[in-house]
């Protein structure tokens, strides 16, 4: 540890008592000038041939005196979603965007034949029909239709198109 | 804007940094005449002696001094953390070089720092000075990085022991070990370079 603790600066062990480090723990004295010169060698002088571009400190000045833009709540609204780094964000725009283009067309594809009824007062066919609707018990035929999935897409249909199909 | 100035130069880095997130360009100014010199030549020897290179992380690093400012705390010292800063770009310059195996390039040599100040000395010991420093740069581009820091930051920039394993994030024993080993090696490597060394011995 002694050894080290003469080694790492060799300004100061050029300088130091050497008597009371045993000699096996001393370096040569070339190799202790040679310390000194590099220690001295990386030195940074003050009209050196190394000097900085003056266009880093003109750049950097323009930079300061421009406005600076706050990031704010909108601005990271604003941010792309797609510069996240993380493919969840994306996987979940994605989802979203299927979803979408599902709501926004036809999904007759989903609702199966449609069968419009035509009603008029004097065919003796629908009188037929709705004596057998009547017939039969009001509350059974409520819950089969509330259980199934058409009904659900018929009612966002409803809500979507304003009119009233027969998805049955 | 005398006054001012005047008072800018008896301020702190801490408290020219405080001005700098206000928009001060007098405060940002004397900043870059404080660091501007030390920062290149660090880089300039971490980047083994492209001066190219060493210039465009000097614009880099001042750039995210002005661009944000609130980074540093004006609690911190200014001084270990721009170092923190520097070292940091250059880790991630070695990581990329490795990723993209970059052939080495010579180093600017005629940049190197001719003589010490304030003596005059005749040309052949110019020219040996100059080989020496030399010498010096490329052992310390053949040293390991982390060591190479720390030996630039102890002689270049003479922070002691305890700043430089605040900047490199690791203990004073580590430094200290570091130091030793690098400076044994390089001296060991750069002895019959030495144009002094005899000169001295006599």
């Amino acid at each position: 540890m002694k050894k080290i603790a003469k080694a790492y600066h060799p300004n100061q062990q050029a300088s130091s008592n050497q008597a009371e480090t045993p000699a096996s723990y001393r370096c040569s004295p070339e190799i202790q000038k040679t310390m000194v010169e590099i220690a001295n060698a990386m030195a940074v002088p003050s009209n050196g041939p190394l000097t900085p571009d003056p266009r880093i400190r003109e750049n950097a000045l323009r930079r300061l005196r421009r406005p600076q833009h706050r990031p704010g709540i909108l601005h990271l609204l604003k941010r792309p979603l797609f510069d996240f780094r993380i493919p969840v964000y994306q996987a979940m725009v994605g989802m979203a965007l299927l979803f979408a283009v599902f709501f926004v067309t036809d999904r007759a594809f989903l609702s199966g034949p449609t069968q419009t009824l035509q009603v008029s007062g004097s065919s003796p066919d629908v009188g037929k029909l709705a004596d057998s609707v009547t017939a039969a018990a009001p509350d059974d035929i409520q819950k089969v239709v509330k259980d199934t999935l058409l009904h659900h897409i018929g009612l966002i249909d409803t809500f979507l198109t304003g009119t009233v199909r027969d998805t049955l | 804007m005398p006054i001012f100035r005047k008072n800018a130069q008896k301020l702190t880095d801490e408290a020219l940094m405080d001005r700098i997130q206000k928009g001060d360009t007098d405060a940002f100014n004397e900043l870059y005449n404080r660091y501007s010199k030390r920062l290149l030549y660090y880089f300039y020897r971490m980047l083994g002696g492209n001066n190219e290179k060493a210039q465009d992380f000097l614009q880099d690093l001042f750039f995210k001094i002005v661009d944000n400012p609130d980074l540093f705390h004006t609690k911190n010292c200014f001084s270990s953390w721009v170092f923190t800063v520097a070292h940091n770009m250059c880790k991630n310059e070695y990581r990329r070089q490795n990723v993209r195996k970059i052939v080495a390039y010579e180093p600017d040599i005629d940049l190197l720092p001719a003589r010490l100040e304030g003596e005059e000395h005749p040309i052949e010991e110019q020219v040996d000075h100059r080989a020496f420093q030399e010498a010096l740069l490329d052992e310390l581009d053949k040293m390991n990085p982390d060591h190479r820091t720390t030996f630039i930051l102890r002689h270049q920039e003479n922070r002691s022991i305890k700043e430089i394993s605040a900047i490199l994030n690791c203990s004073e024993g580590t430094v200290k070990s570091r130091l030793f080993y690098t400076t044994q090696k390089l001296a060991k490597k750069l002895q019959p370079l030495n144009p002094y060394a005899n000169e001295r011995c006599r």
